[in-house]
């Protein structure tokens, strides 16, 4: 496998970016409620 | 799984830019779905719900109108990123015990259906087309996840474009066979909720489309469709390392090499926060009002996804892949449903 070059910004596995926000919103709502 | 945003996006900013066209278009027709289900639809057409609504008006519009290049980024968003939020949102409606008992009847079932389908695509393709590594790709497909299967497994036995693409069609094909024949056939039969979600999590390819099906036919039977079908994609990793031991023993080319790093990036990460919002829903950390908040988002984030879905089939395309193969799938979905059906009503007693 070829080391794939820095894009010069921050990427993250898309399922991981759907589990943080999940959590993220599940988060607010445990503090608002 | 792949990484956002792109490369050549250049950024978040430009990657948010872009996604946002398609994104408002598919929340709109998803709020769109949600309503005409309310005050449209006869509660007599129970077939008839916010999820076929969804899905149908995501697929006529983008087989109708011409032109939706710049609403893609978004589509494709929507239908990916909005369901693996759901699912986490989801996660905090289950409970810890339910999903333990719900995958582990589930466990053997589909490693017995993984099994069968690979070994029968395999035999099929040798047979019919003299090529069983092609067979072998559609079993995958079709026995495990999909799109994703089909994608992970490709370069590990050097699949040729054109039989990554068959493949493709012959998932997709599942997919819409279930996504009809499941409440046309189940309603009448009075399938129950357990049983539905079962074959909605056993039959259909690809995650998203088993859950949206599970969750046309009813709320739970989507939600036992989630845990099946997370049960089903937690083979992923050893169906390719299966699959490609015995081309190594074959003496056949192989490409990606089989580590702990490739299986951990295969697996679907969303079903960790789906872990962490059930635990905290049985633990009592989130409220009643808490839970039902995080339960009516999770459907907005799913009506979204589904309008992603239907947007995202391109009638045309299914058309031109291998007939062949295609109808290999055919074949392969309703003896995989006939399975599912006997297997739950005998064996699990749904």
């Amino acid at each position: 496998m070829t080391e794939e070059k820095n894009p010069g910004f921050f990427q993250i596995e898309d399922d991981w970016f759907g589990c943080i926000v999940g959590l993220g919103i599940l988060l607010v709502i445990i503090i608002a409620v | 799984m792949s990484k956002i945003p792109a490369k050549h996006y250049g950024g978040w900013g430009n990657y948010t830019l872009n996604i946002m066209p398609g994104l408002i278009f598919c929340f709109a027709f998803g709020a769109l779905a949600r309503w005409m289900d309310d005050h449209i639809v006869p509660e007599e057409l129970f077939i008839v719900n916010y999820v076929l609504i969804a899905l149908l008006l995501g697929l006529i519009i983008r087989n109708i109108l011409p032109g939706l290049g710049k609403l893609e980024d978004g589509i494709e968003f929507a239908s990916k990123i909005c369901l693996f939020i759901g699912i986490v949102l989801l996660g905090a409606t289950l409970n810890l015990v339910e999903i333990f008992q719900i995958g582990s009847s589930a466990i053997i079932m589909v490693a017995i259906s993984i099994t069968l389908c690979i070994f029968l695509c395999g035999w099929m393709g040798k047979k019919i087309f003299n090529n069983e590594r092609w067979g072998h790709l559609v079993g995958a497909g079709i026995g495990v996840c999909g799109v994703s299967a089909i994608m992970a497994l490709a370069p590990a036995i050097k699949a040729r474009q054109r039989e990554i693409l068959a493949a493709i069609g012959a998932s997709l094909l599942t997919d819409i066979m279930v996504l009809v024949g499941l409440p046309s056939i189940g309603h009448p039969l009075e399938f129950s909720d357990t049983l539905a979600g079962f074959i909605a999590g056993v039959v259909p390819s690809n995650t998203a489309q088993c859950i949206a099906i599970g969750h046309a036919y009813s709320d739970p039977a989507g939600v036992v469709a989630t845990i099946v079908k997370s049960a089903r994609n937690a083979f992923m990793p050893v169906v390719i390392l299966v699959l490609t031991y015995i081309y190594v023993r074959r003496g056949l080319p192989v490409g990606e090499k089989v580590t702990p790093v490739m299986l951990w990036s295969k697996f679907p990460k969303f079903i960790v926060g789906l872990l962490i919002a059930a635990t905290l829903g049985t633990l009592g950390i989130i409220s009643p009002q808490g839970i039902e908040w995080s339960d009516e988002l999770s459907t907005w984030f799913f009506v979204t996804c589904f309008v992603g879905i239907g947007a995202g089939i391109d009638i045309k395309s299914l058309g031109t892949r291998d007939l062949t193969v295609l109808g290999i799938g055919f074949l392969m979905t309703i003896l995989l449903a006939l399975y599912a059906y006997f297997y739950s009503s005998i064996i699990l007693l749904l």
